[in-house]
């Protein structure tokens, strides 16, 4: 099932095409992964979604509903963190909080009070001398707070020490147990990795590729090191194989995956000694797209 | 980590959040394993869920107002000192003088001169249409469009900050992401602007009430008090329409106080021709509720009708556009910094400059409307004899009569020419606030430089904001008669104040460097010159009041010693104020 569904989403600011047609699916009770360089165009996405902007043309619907058309309705059901929280210098940062649960009519102090103390977050400070990451955990604290359907995550984690960072992880880790649904952009891909179910590439106003870890990593090459005594060098003839290096025993090189039987025909009559395969990381993975997109 | 770890550490949350309960799915989208057991249900799991309606429902047009209580509120709550030191202020701005007024009248003779003043068209252009020779009406002349004035600038800040600077400074990014309607923000500014002017209105009132004057009643109080609400109302409409246009915050403020400034000018123009083009503007429509005279209501009306339809427009647009966005297309930049911009000076001048462009026309254009309607000046000192002695005692012949006038000109004008070099100079803090400073100071960027060159175009202004005044009246002047006054006597007598004016940015100066809390004192003080200039010789002031203006230092007759010791102290200020600036500590 189906929480958000975007098709073909366009926009443009004056002559800036931010967005190309681009798709996006994500299913209930998923972490779904959002990333791709600066300027791809996912805050711009987030925010048509949250029915800040008006796409130019294409269709968006959360829980089926229409995101600009059934804003004020889709919003009781939704959270939202921006990466650059923005507030009231003279106010506090609890008042904050209290206004923002007020707006949503959640009455309920408890979680508030409880995330409070596990953000290790002072309310009672003029948001004005609030550091980045504090002004940070105001729009933590009120969304894990609001007991929400799907949280609307762009970077939410900037600014916020690893120790916060770990918190952060729970709170997203209980929205899934609870049944809500996550959408998360962000820069820091091993979050992403260890977070998100499934995830989409964006650059340049178009999704490049999504699917979870393992489909991603599918059409890549995994990185294969070995020990052996023997002389392999005829790997190098090999269709798939890259970046082969002989150094003594020790031998490196990277591979297509749908070339593995192949190579274990190969090494099959040969002495090994030690084989070692490890999948491209989310940043490989993300290097290898970006530089392709460019 | 790798994801095992991660799913790891799912597992093993702690206590107090695996107690919640499930987020409020509607039964399509609930995956089933996520339910929770309800034998072990904490009480708040009996909450109702967050939303019942059923998917796809269309929005009632009441959703885009959802949320207007709150914001209501919200908005007194920001606003709690602001508003009440907002709304004291203007209204005893509209009552002060009515003692003094009272009691200039009481003698035959100053009545008299009063009366004859009045009738003066520049008079007449500065202040508005006598309609009567009562205290009542005279003091409606003298104070309502001022007042009308300040409170469409008023207005236009509440509306603007609480608007589209909210949206410019990211504030308004989660509320739009809450479950607030589009327009519920701008309704609730409404509310509360419109509660603000009833509220300046019904003090008013009830100021005169109490004040008890004779010939000055209720009735005509109330026409008075609400002929200003309503101007107030009309620009803080304004200010929500032009807000829906531009894109920052900047240039819905200044883009507004330029159209007051314009229906200003029209007033002016209309008002001394006697013609209806004062129609056009709301100053002039408020003027003509006629208080303790006529006591029309229509003007009050008219205002409230011209409010409600730029509200109108305003509420049309804020449903279509994106937040954040103006409608209006917002240029992009240069991709390269020009070769220009590659000192300090060059950057301050850089940050100013649209505000200096502003001012000078501004100003031109003042010097302009008094040059046009210099000729009626003229006919109206050779006709007149009693007016003579207001503004010098034994002056008969015209010419220094009239030169006797362009400096009282002058002299108001150079209030306008002081707000703009204070705020030059207070650009460099607002930079600091702002947090833009701390990037620039850490580079090889001297803290001293800085203030200085925002301190020298600022001295540069003093003087060139003097001679767009002396030019536009000259300019003007001929092109409507052959005895316009000279070149060099307009240049004379509007640069004779600059030395005044070093001293405003010597005290700006001094504020930025050593006490940046304080900085609205600069602002009081610049009020209390413009109140003392339009109506220090209707009332019997100590001598040390009146001396407390720089401008009074350098009024015509002042020694050379006295001018060459204003521009010192100003001088002076500045050189506190540099040495002051490199000590303290940067904010950010
Ligand atoms: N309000 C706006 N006006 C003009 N251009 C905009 C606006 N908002 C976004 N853009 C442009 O649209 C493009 C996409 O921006 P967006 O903020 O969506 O990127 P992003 O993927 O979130 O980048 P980042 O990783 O830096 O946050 C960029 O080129 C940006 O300059
Ligand atoms: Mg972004």
């Amino acid at each position: 099932m189906a929480v958000i569904e975007a098709h073909g989403l366009k926009k443009r600011f004056g002559k800036t095409q931010a967005l190309d047609g681009t798709d996006l699916t994500v299913n209930a009770g998923e972490v779904y992964g959002f990333i791709g360089p600066n300027g791809a165009g996912k805050s711009t996405t987030i925010r048509i979604l949250l029915g800040i902007i008006q796409a130019d043309s294409g269709s968006a619907q959360i829980f089926g509903q229409d995101v600009w058309r059934d804003a004020v309705s889709l919003h009781r059901r939704m959270a939202y963190v921006p990466g650059d929280v923005n507030l009231w210098p003279n106010l506090t940062g609890g008042e904050v909080i209290d206004l923002y649960l007020r707006l949503r009519r959640n009455t309920e102090r408890r979680y508030r009070d409880e995330l409070i103390e596990r953000f290790d977050f002072d309310p009672s400070k003029k948001c004005g001398s609030y550091s980045k990451g504090n002004r940070q955990k105001v729009a933590l604290v009120a969304a894990f707070s609001a007991n929400a359907d799907l949280y609307v995550l762009d970077e939410p984690t900037s600014g916020l020490d690893p120790l916060m960072e770990v918190v952060f992880r729970q709170c997203v880790a209980e929205a899934i147990e609870r049944g809500a649904t996550v959408l998360l952009s962000s820069h820091i891909l091993s979050e992403v990795e260890q977070l998100c179910d499934r995830i989409s590439i964006i650059a340049q106003g178009r999704i490049i590729d999504s699917g979870s870890m393992a489909e991603l990593r599918h059409l890549t090459r995994n990185h294969i090191s070995l020990l052996t005594s023997d002389d392999v060098s005829g790997l190098a003839d090999l269709a798939g194989v890259f970046n082969l290096s002989i150094e003594g025993n020790r031998v490196s090189f990277d591979m297509d995956n749908n070339q593995t039987s192949q190579m274990l025909g190969f090494l099959a009559g040969k002495q090994i000694e030690h084989l070692n395969s490890s999948p491209p990381t989310l940043e490989e993975l993300f290097m290898s797209h970006y530089s392709g997109a460019l | 980590m790798s994801s095992s770890q991660a799913s790891n550490q799912r597992a093993t949350q702690r206590q107090p959040a695996a107690q919640r309960p499930p987020a409020n799915q509607q039964p399509t989208t609930q995956p089933p394993t996520t339910q929770p057991a309800p034998a072990t249900q904490p009480p708040a799991a009996q909450r109702p869920p967050a939303n019942q309606q059923p998917a796809a429902q269309r929005q009632p047009a009441s959703q885009n107002f959802a949320g207007f209580t709150y914001l209501v509120r919200f908005i007194l709550r920001r606003d709690r000192f602001y508003l009440p030191c907002w709304l004291i202020g203007l209204a005893s701005m509209a009552c002060l003088y009515v003692p003094e007024m009272n009691a200039f009248l009481g003698s035959e003779q100053s009545a008299q001169v009063l009366i004859e003043m009045t009738k003066n068209p520049a008079m007449i252009a500065i202040m508005g249409i006598p309609y009567g020779h009562e205290v009542g009406p005279l003091y409606a002349q003298f104070m309502l469009v001022y007042t009308a004035l300040t409170v469409g600038i008023f207005n236009i800040m509440f509306v603007v900050r609480h608007t589209r600077k909210d949206e410019e400074e990211g504030r308004s990014e989660i509320l739009a992401s809450l479950p607030v309607g589009r327009s519920a923000s701008l309704l609730a500014v409404t509310t509360v602007a419109l509660a603000a002017n009833i509220l300046i209105g019904i003090v008013i009132t009830a100021i005169f009430a109490a004040l008890a004057i004779e010939g000055m009643n209720v009735q005509g109080a109330l026409v008075f008090g609400f002929a200003i609400a309503a101007t107030g109302l009309t620009y803080a409409g304004l200010a929500a329409l032009i807000a829906q246009l531009c894109s920052t915050a900047k240039a819905t403020t200044s883009s507004s106080l330029i159209i007051l400034g314009v229906s200003y000018l029209i007033r002016a123009y209309g008002d001394m021709q006697d013609s209806s083009i004062a129609l056009l503007s709301p100053l002039g429509v408020a003027q003509r509720v006629q208080a303790w005279a006529g006591d029309k209501l229509w003007p009050i009306a008219l205002l409230t009708i011209e409010a409600a339809l730029l509200l109108l427009c305003a509420f049309v647009l804020i449903s279509r556009r994106d937040s954040a966005a103006g409608l209006l297309p917002a240029k992009d930049g240069r991709r390269h910094a020009s070769p220009l911009l590659s000192n300090e000076l060059a950057l301050a001048w850089r940050l100013t400059r649209s505000t200096c462009i502003i001012w000078l026309g501004g100003l031109f254009t003042f010097g302009a409307m008094f040059g046009l309607i210099f000729p009626e000046m003229v006919s109206f000192f050779e006709t007149n004899d009693l007016y003579r002695q207001i503004i010098g005692i034994g002056i008969t012949d015209t010419d220094t009569l009239i030169r006797a006038f362009i400096d009282f000109l002058m002299l108001l004008t150079t209030v306008l020419s002081a707000v703009a070099v204070c705020q030059v100079v207070e650009k460099c803090l607002a930079e600091e606030r702002r947090g833009r400073t701390e990037q620039l100071y850490s580079k090889s960027v001297s803290k001293v430089t800085m203030l200085g060159s925002y301190t020298l175009i600022a001295l540069i202004m003093a003087v060139a904001l003097q001679v767009a005044l002396a030019l536009g009246a000259y300019l003007a002047a001929s092109t409507v008669t052959d005895s316009a006054p000279t070149l060099k006597l307009l240049l004379t007598s509007a640069l004779r104040y600059t030395p005044a004016l070093i001293v405003f940015v010597g005290l700006t100066a001094i504020l930025v460097g050593l006490a940046p809390k304080a900085i609205a004192t600069i602002w009081a003080f610049l009020v209390y010159n413009f109140l003392l200039l339009y109506f220090g010789n209707l009332i019997k002031l100590p001598n040390l009041v009146k001396q407390l203006s720089p401008m009074t230092w350098v009024k015509p007759g002042a020694s050379t010693v006295v001018v060459a010791c204003t521009c010192l102290l100003g001088f002076f200020g500045v050189a506190v104020a540099l040495t002051s600036y490199r000590r303290r500590d940067i904010w950010g």
